[in-house]
């Protein structure tokens, strides 16, 4: 509880920071930093909670952020597609999960090239992609950050119900959960869908804030985003957090000399992910 | 027609190393898609050494990535060779920041009154030896089927499971890097070039794999599955 409280304190702490800074560079760092870790956020539940390693969160992600820019009458099926892909990806088992859905954001990714819509005779998308209205750097900063603190809070509570304690039962020993009558895949759908839902809101902010979409929103680098993040800075709830600020900061404060510094650090931190894992799971016990 | 095939050969040789890699490697050996564009930029470098460059580089790398993954499980090790990938592609464009994308000539030649690179049918040509090759090895050495079979059975009865792994990793990433630097003169080269003929080679291995994990079948259907697949994607774009 004393740790959950620090967590709070920290995440309030850095939400409230850009407030008093009040610099639009360090304002719109903070916007990216939180939209990015409301992604990883929906990752980390995936991952911890659900027990599914995901290397296409770009997918929800991204599609939500299209289907706006669109038409905001294709969030939903949009929403719906990111969880039917999920399930289908999640049918190769939970040790194939983690490459399978890597190659499906990569495939997304280049046919997101070809997404076009013609109107009166105009074509838009492709390469260039699409816009929308931006609602303001002010304005999407604080939307992000309370839709941040809104599901790291839900997350934390989801974990104290009743559905929270079958998903987690489901991740540890699948069939151990169904013989005590836990309908096993039920409970992954929900969770698929929790994890999804947040992914499709941290896309909608992503297109508020930036008021363009472009099939760079389906990239390796946000795919991997998410399992990098919360990789950097341990095994806590706060940790994808974290990690996404040191990301997006390293990332903007280095883009006059060398602007792949973030790309640098992925790899390092891929290569070492093994060791880097039982080193949190250690320091957490 | 000529071009298809010789496109065919080349997926098809990618999609058995991929496959080759993730039998006996036990890992989805995705630093294949920067190996693959190292040999393109040691091309740049230096077209009279590339080929011997290649191999050398990409065996090189191959080893490396073969060590770091050795005791992993396959999601991990797919992941650490994901890491190797981004490394290699970073590395690349941090140093040939000023000339990001390289366009080389290539001479070509005609053949049933269709245009083909000189380099095209090079790449072909070797790599439909190296199949041959290999397939010959397949069938001769029990071990390599024996690990590829039940890794663990094979290590019980003293075959050097290691030592297969290594070999296999080192020398696929080998010629993955040669073809890489054989077909650089056919393709604008860029950092991230490699990635769509990996993501290829994968969807080809997994529809090849379906064919079960009986000996050779499951590489020599990588052939007629990439034919399939390079012809279908000409006719549609």
């Amino acid at each position: 509880m004393v740790v959950l409280k620090g967590d709070f304190a920290v995440i309030l702490a850095i939400l409230l920071l850009p407030l008093f800074i009040r610099d639009s560079f360090v304002v719109s760092t903070a916007t990216l930093a939180v939209i990015y870790s409301i992604l990883s956020l929906s990752w980390f539940f995936m991952e911890k909670e659900a027990g599914w390693n995901s290397l296409a969160h770009s997918i929800p992600f991204g599609i939500a952020a299209y289907a706006i820019a669109i038409n905001p009458a294709l969030i939903i099926p949009a929403f719906s597609l990111s969880i039917l892909l999920f399930t289908a990806i999640s049918f190769f088992g939970r040790d194939k999960f983690v490459f399978t859905s890597f190659i499906i954001a990569i495939v997304l990714w280049y046919l997101s090239h070809y997404i076009t819509l013609s109107l009166n005779g105009k074509v838009t998308g492709g390469e260039e992609g699409f816009s929308f209205q931006s609602i303001g750097l002010w304005e999407s900063y604080l939307l992000s950050s309370s839709v941040l603190l809104i599901f790291f809070t839900s997350f934390l509570l989801l974990r104290r119900t009743g559905l929270g304690l079958k998903i987690e039962a489901v991740r540890d020993d699948e069939i151990a959960a169904r013989s005590i009558g836990i309908h096993a895949f039920k409970v992954r759908i929900v969770s698929f869908t929790i994890s999804v839902f947040a992914a499709t809101v941290a896309g909608i902010c992503y297109l508020l804030y930036f008021g363009h979409v472009s099939p760079e929103i389906f990239s390796i680098e946000v795919a991997l985003l998410p399992f990098v993040a919360s990789l950097i800075a341990g095994n806590r709830w706060i940790s994808p957090i974290i990690g996404c600020y040191i990301i997006v900061i390293v990332s903007r404060a280095f883009s006059g000399i060398l602007p792949e510094t973030h790309l640098l650090i992925y790899a390092a931190v891929l290569i070492l992910s093994p060791k880097l894992r039982r080193w949190w799971n250690a320091s957490t016990h | 027609m000529i071009s298809v095939l010789l496109t065919a050969i080349f997926f098809s040789f990618f999609a058995s190393a991929v496959l080759l890699n993730y039998k006996i490697g036990r890992l989805l050996n995705l630093s294949f898609a920067s190996i693959f564009t190292l040999g393109a930029y040691l091309y740049f470098f230096n077209p009279t050494a590339a080929a011997l460059l290649a191999l050398i580089s990409g065996c090189a790398v191959g080893a490396v990535v073969s060590t770091a993954t050795r005791k992993l499980s396959i999601a991990e090790a797919s992941i650490v060779s994901l890491g190797f990938a981004i490394a290699i592609e970073e590395f690349l464009r941090i140093l040939y920041r000023t000339s990001y994308f390289l366009v080389m000539e290539s001479s070509y030649v005609e053949i049933i009154g269709e245009a083909v690179s000189v380099h095209e049918i090079t790449n072909g040509a070797v790599l439909a030896l190296l199949f041959l090759i290999f397939t010959a090895i397949h069938l001769s050495r029990r071990e390599l089927k024996f690990v590829e079979d039940d890794w663990e059975l094979a290590e019980m009865y003293g075959v050097d499971t290691s030592r297969i792994r290594l070999l296999t990793i080192s020398i696929s990433s080998g010629f993955i890097c040669l073809s890489g630097a054989i077909l650089a003169p056919t393709q604008s080269v860029f950092p991230s070039m490699g990635w769509s003929s990996t993501v290829t080679a994968v969807i080809i291995a997994s529809i090849a794999a379906s064919a079960g994990n009986a000996g050779v079948k499951k590489y020599l259907l990588t052939l007629p599955v990439a034919i399939a697949y390079t012809a279908i994607l000409r006719w549609l774009f």
